[in-house]
């Protein structure tokens, strides 16, 4: 018996089961507040050894408006890993009749663009139904064969906002003799483990959850929404074997892929020698080496097999002068050995907003490979990929998170810089002139330290000159103006800061009505920040950056003027941040005087009504208006 | 030795051109030979921002015989580039795109490429290895070669050099000479025998240093496989003309916003196979539009099936339009329904991706295959329909002449009813019956139909959109706020817009998102109006509570609220390529309030009218009050939707002072 329902459940598709797809089977509460129903999804992942599996993904979906359209779409990546053995697709009519079935080879197959890499080895099968009456339900099946087996999966049975759910279940069968290891995230669900003959079978399952609604500055689901990680103990891929049941076990595996490609050929040492035998300081080196990287190498990605997550040698990279994160971190490291320095090689899940790591759970997080180096009291992060950086900052890219350090001793969990409020400041003092027609001249000088100058430093380290001055001229957030000059200036030790100076004409700026003159004296640091109210707000609310903004503003007005309207001086102090505007108006000019610093944080839903309203007092006092009339 | 007439055109201007001294039109490049001299680019002027220059850029086109019997095509390019800087480093990542039909491809023959660097006065190479070069296929009929430049360096020179052998002789490679990088020399010379005949089509503002033709005497060697025997091999002797052209110190392509898109301004050379004309033998392959359309008339998957009697269609049809009895009515009822049931796959296509009866059956296809359904559905009931081939904006224009069909990719239907044209497209869910969207006003557009394949214009200065608000302010009995209704009748394709966004949302999220108003500002009852009436402009519509800041002295209130222009829509001061917007517009902006209780009006805004070189625009800003009441207008009309470069300054100084005015306020005084 026990046998048979296993047969079941392997070959057997949902509809097989009596299930039909027609949407007035779905009870209301799944469709309220729903643009899409999962009617099922389900995933049986076949562990056959620590080096194949066979994954079995079933999912139909009811989408009940356009704004679901998307999810109706199939995408499955295939590649060096990965093969498909058949897939299906059967699209459904509101009562469950069926409209239309494919096959794997209907689908459209296509090479996967990443957008930074000039080549990888995965490519993609993509199909759409594009049927537009509504509602209707999608219905795929697909059998995947793993050959390397890095990652099992997550079961998320609620992964989407606006989605309900009627059936999700994840199902993992392995070796009796095989640990399937899994971890509950914001929940503690437990699997039903059940055996047949030599097998050991686990189960997740969840039903009839109701769709969650989108809210706006919400943490992400995968920090609010329970789930479940799993992952390999043992495994192998193209040869190399490893356990991930610890992060010293993992890193032992990724240090073999890693170990000996750090052969540098002699006119590079010779270079090595060149560049530190005459410092004495090794902190000097460290930088010396690293300002020789970031002149002679560039981010070129290849992404092929095994490649995905060994590099390319530091030979490959000293002769072709580039590589991707993997190669030129590892090209580093060896740069550094060389002067007799332990660089070291880091795993971390990258990208400003990223999401953290999951770190008592040994298993493949990461997406990008950086280099850091240990010093007596510090530690000097090192980013390989990117030409422009400051030595040490790691910003907004790879700071403030876990990373997960590779050597010959296994792995383990580093922590990267964090860059506070204080680090991340904006200076803004802006010089000017307003004519009695509306004109504003004005000069603005601005510096931008740490994760405020991320985004700057990018485009004025990428961009040619005139594609800078293009972006000034129309980025700006200024009614009518023109750029007349720019310059820009960094400073790369340490915290890096950028100083700007800008020359700017607005013509019409302030405007004139009869014999008044209205004037907004903050004229480049306005917050757009704005939250609608909403008093059924459930989910948290998170901030993301930390930052300090200080503005000051001195505007020579045209003669004959009396100020008739001053904006009162705003002052807030809160649990999300403070700020404060306050304005000083003679006849022959006007100051201005603007702080903010903003803290990031978590704050419960309850504090929604004080947020907006504390986002809505900073938009209104950065707009403030200034009145001056014409002395009769 | 019968010549045609546009080589004889070409002849003449050799004869015209030779006349020019041969010095200075030689490329000033070597290439494989690189000395230290050559890294030094001062005697050139270029942009100095730029971040890598082309330094040369040399193509060449020609036919040779082959071994299937026929011709393929021989492209030859040599390219040499400078990184200027390590932004530049983009320029050391080539990809070449072979185009395959499943059968046959293109093959990339003796790829070399070198970087030099100049170290210690001495050049330095650095080859690409074979290993570096990746094949991938991109989709089923491109397959792109790409690789990476080794050694790159700020100051590097890379050059790299191929050839692309093909058989597709309709794929005989455009020159681009204008693109992400100033060029110093582009160069293009293309050789084609007497036996094909090919349309050349250039394009751009950039001027020719070289723009010549030469006829010499060419022989072929053509080898047909003979099975089980020797191969047949026929040598074939004629004339051909050598054209070159060449373009010096050409600036980088720019993008700016307003722009349908810059490929109608690139400085280019492309060719279209026109006609095989072999002394016994010739075929034409593209010669006029009747000929094309003829063509396209006999294709399963455009015309072949719109004008046959279809009977399959009776019974769908037959319930359709029951109960409908003028031609326009049943015609209406036919584009409703075509409209709602069927989907668009939205590919822009020329063509249908399936035939006729499988576009039925499925109950979707791309835009050509329900236009092309709604075609035939219409002359089905013996309403006269016709398809209409054209591009969309941001494709690009079409050839009015030469019926280069690449370049167009969209289908709508014309039909004729009691002497009244319609342009129908049922597959953008939000567009009424008789109207077409935004991204079809491109110019020229041709009717296909066996008897009359005429040209169709759709000109962006012809889609007028007109919109009126009207916004009434009363004060509250009890004092201290003021009660207000908006009400805004959109343009039809703002109203296409709005009934697009809202079908991705609900009504409740767009007023949410409608403008971040502050909290003494309140809006309630609101709505759209027409929302689902496609063939009526929508109303959005609202009440608001203001609440006053009575105890203010002085209050200042802009008479637009959350309308008007608060930013330059032409924010850059230059502007090389014509501004081309996509409609021509009249906005109507009324504003009625009651002073409120208490106060009097201390000033105005003073009324204002411009206009924008003569008759081409104009802008009001009409005031006045009287005891009671405050009546603002508000009237901003473009009568054309493209305006030359050299117009540019005038447009963004117009705007500016709209955006000023609307920004003014009336000062309102608490009454002693």
């Amino acid at each position: 018996m026990k046998k048979h329902s296993f047969f079941f459940l392997m070959i057997i598709p949902a509809f097989g089961l009596g299930q039909s797809f027609s949407v007035s089977g779905i009870p209301d509460t799944l469709t309220k507040g729903a643009n899409a129903v999962v009617r099922i999804h389900e995933v049986i992942f076949e562990i056959k050894s620590p080096g194949k599996a066979v994954e079995h993904e079933h999912f139909a979906y009811t989408i009940l408006n356009e704004d679901a359209d998307f999810l109706a779409k199939y995408d499955s990546y295939y590649g060096s890993f990965i093969s498909i053995n058949y897939a299906y697709g059967t699209l459904y009519d509101a009562m469950g009749k069926q409209v239309k079935k494919i096959k794997l080879r209907d689908m459209g197959d296509f090479s996967v663009n990443d957008g930074f890499s000039l080549m990888n080895s995965e490519r993609v099968k993509r199909y759409d139904f594009y049927n537009r009456i509504y509602p209707y339900t999608v219905d795929y099946e697909e059998e995947d064969e793993i050959n390397g087996l890095m990652d099992i999966g997550e079961w998320m049975p609620r992964s989407m906002y606006n989605a309900s759910v009627v059936s999700s279940r994840f199902v993992v069968i392995a070796p009796r003799d095989y640990k399937v290891r899994y971890k509950p995230v914001n929940c503690s669900i437990e699997p039903i483990v059940t055996e047949e003959k030599d097998k050991r079978i686990y189960t997740w399952e969840a039903k009839n959850l109701p769709a969650q609604k989108k809210e706006p500055m919400a943490p992400p689901l995968e920090e609010t929404m329970p789930y479940v990680i799993i992952a390999p103990s043992d495994f192998e891929v193209q040869g190399y074997k490893g356990n991930m049941n610890s992060w010293e076990n993992y890193g032992r595996f990724m240090y073999q892929l890693v170990h000996g490609r750090d052969l540098l050929p002699d006119n590079t040492r010779k270079k090595v020698h060149e560049i530190t035998d005459t410092i004495s300081d090794r902190r000097r080196k460290v930088l010396a080496l690293y300002r020789f990287l970031q002149a002679t190498t560039h981010y070129v990605g290849i992404q092929l097999g095994i490649g995905g997550w060994q590099p390319f040698d530091a030979t490959y990279v000293a002769t072709k002068n580039y590589g991707d994160c993997k190669a030129l971190s590892n090209y580093m490291i060896a740069l550094l050995k060389e002067a007799g320095i332990n660089g070291k090689y880091v795993e971390i899940r990258a990208g400003k907003d990223e999401l953290k790591m999951v770190e008592d759970f040994p298993s493949f997080q990461s997406n990008h490979v950086t280099c850091a180096v240990p010093m007596d009291k510090d530690t000097i992060w090192l980013e390989c990929t990117d030409q422009a950086k400051a030595a040490g900052y790691a910003g907004s890219f790879t700071g403030n998170r876990k990373g997960v350090v590779i050597d010959e001793t296994g792995g383990h969990i580093v922590k990267t810089p964090v860059y506070t409020a204080k680090d991340n400041l904006q200076c803004r003092h802006i010089t000017g002139r307003v004519s009695d027609d509306g004109n504003l001249d004005f000069m603005v000088k601005s510096t931008y330290h740490a994760e405020k100058q991320d985004e700057l430093s990018l485009s004025i380290n990428e961009l040619s000159r005139d594609k800078v001055m293009e972006r000034l001229k129309t980025e700006l957030n200024l009614p009518t103006y023109d750029v007349t000059k720019f310059n820009y200036q960094e400073e790369k030790d340490g915290i890096p800061i950028i100083d700007e100076t800008l020359e700017i004409n607005a013509p019409r700026y302030a405007q004139v009505s009869g014999k008044r003159l209205f004037i907004s004296p903050n004229i480049m640091t306005r917050s757009t920040q704005h939250l609608n109210l909403d008093s059924g707000r459930k989910a948290d609310i998170e901030l993301h950056d930390d930052y300090t903004e200080k503005d000051t503003v001195d505007l020579v007005v045209p003669s004959g003027y009396q100020p008739e309207a001053i904006p009162a001086e705003a002052s807030l102090d809160t649990k999300f941040g403070k700020y404060f505007a306050s304005y000083k108006v003679s006849p022959e000019k006007i100051e201005f005087i603007r702080f903010r610093e903003q803290h990031a944080g978590r704050f419960s839903a309850s504090a929604y009504g004080d947020m907006s309203s504390y986002f809505e007092k900073i938009y209104r006092a950065d707009r403030g208006k200034i009145v001056l009339v014409r002395k009769e | 030795m019968h010549h045609r007439n546009q080589s004889w055109a070409f002849l003449c201007a050799f004869i015209f051109s030779s006349t020019f001294s041969l010095a200075q039109d030689k490329s000033p490049v070597k290439f494989g030979k690189i000395t230290p001299a050559d890294f030094d680019l001062s005697r050139y002027s270029y942009d100095s921002s730029a971040t890598a220059v082309v330094v040369a850029d040399i193509g060449n086109s020609r036919f040779e015989g082959n071994t299937k019997g026929w011709f393929s095509l021989v492209f030859k390019r040599s390219r040499r580039v400078k990184v200027l800087s390590k932004k530049g480093f983009d320029a050391g990542t080539v990809m070449i795109p072979l185009y395959s039909d499943g059968t046959s491809e293109e093959k990339l023959d003796n790829l070399k490429a070198v970087t030099y660097n100049l170290e210690n006065g001495n050049v330095t190479e650095a080859k690409l290895d074979e290993k570096s070069i990746f094949t991938d296929k991109f989709n089923k009929n491109i397959i792109v070669k790409k690789f990476s430049m080794p050694n790159l360096k700020e100051g590097s020179i890379i050059e790299y050099s191929y050839v692309l052998h093909s058989d597709f002789l309709f794929n005989l490679q455009p020159w681009t000479f204008q693109g992400e990088y100033p060029c110093l020399w582009s160069e293009y010379e293309v050789t084609i025998p007497e036996f094909f005949s090919y349309v050349f089509l250039g394009q751009g503002f950039q001027p020719y240093l070289v723009n010549s033709s030469n006829t010499s005497y060419v022989s072929y060697t053509v080898r047909s496989p003979g099975g089980a025997f020797s191969d047949d091999v026929s040598t074939i002797t004629g004339s051909a003309v050598t054209r070159r052209w060449v373009m010096k110190d050409i600036p980088a392509i720019k993008e700016e916003s307003f722009t349908t898109t810059t490929d109608n301004y690139v400085s280019k050379v492309e060719f279209q196979l026109s006609q095989y004309r072999f002394p016994n033998y010739s075929e034409d392959i593209m010669q006029n539009w009747p000929k094309a359309s003829e063509h396209l008339m006999k294709d399963e998957y455009f015309g072949a099936d719109i004008a046959s009697n279809n009977g399959w269609l009776d019974n769908d049809l037959n319930n359709v339009i029951k109960g409908a009895t003028s031609k326009l009515e049943k015609a209406t009822k036919i584009y409703e329904w075509v409209h709602n049931t069927f989907t668009c796959s939205g590919s822009n296509s020329r063509k249908m991706d399936n035939t006729l009866k499988i576009v039925f059956k499925n109950k979707g296809g791309n835009e050509a295959a329900i236009n092309l359904l709604l075609t035939a559905m219409l002359n089905h009931e013996e309403i006269h329909a016709d398809p209409v081939l054209l591009s969309t904006r941001k494709n690009g224009y079409t050839h009015e002449i030469y019926p280069l069909l690449d370049r167009f990719n969209y289908v709508i239907c014309s039909v004729n009813i009691d002497s009244k044209t319609y342009y129908l497209d049922a597959s953008q869910p939000k567009l009424p019956f008789g109207t077409i969207g935004e991204e079809c006003y491109n110019g020229h557009a041709r009717i296909i139909s066996k008897e009359n394949p005429v040209p169709v214009y759709f000109f962006a200065d012809s889609l007028k959109e007109r919109k009126i608000t009207t916004i009434l302010i009363v004060n509250d009995e009890k004092g201290g706020s003021l009660s207000g209704s908006f009400t805004s009748q959109l343009g039809n394709v703002e109203s296409y817009e709005l009934r697009e966004k809202i079908s991705k949302k609900t009504e409740q999220e767009y007023f949410k998102d409608i403008k971040p108003y502050t909290s003494d500002f309140v809006i309630t009852n609101s709505g759209i109006d027409s929302l689902n009436q496609l063939d009526v402009p929508a109303t959005v519509h609202y009440d608001f509570n203001y609440k006053l800041p009575v105890d203010d002295e002085i209050i200042y209130l802009n008479p637009m609220l959350t309308e008007g222009y608060k930013e330059n829509p032409f924010k850059s001061t230059d502007r090389k390529y014509p501004v081309e917007m996509p409609y021509t517009m009249d906005e109507t902006y009324v504003f009625n309030m009651e002073i409120p209780n208490g106060y009097a009006v201390e000033e105005l805004p003073k009324s204002a009218r411009v206009s924008l070189n003569g008759t081409e625009g104009s802008f009001e800003y009409l005031i006045q009050k009287d005891e009671s009441n405050i009546q603002m207008r508000t009237r901003l009309k473009l009568n054309k939707a493209t305006f030359e470069p050299g117009d540019y300054s005038t447009l963004r100084d117009f705007f500016a002072f709209i955006v000023q005015k609307q920004a003014e306020q009336i000062v309102l005084k608490k009454k002693k």
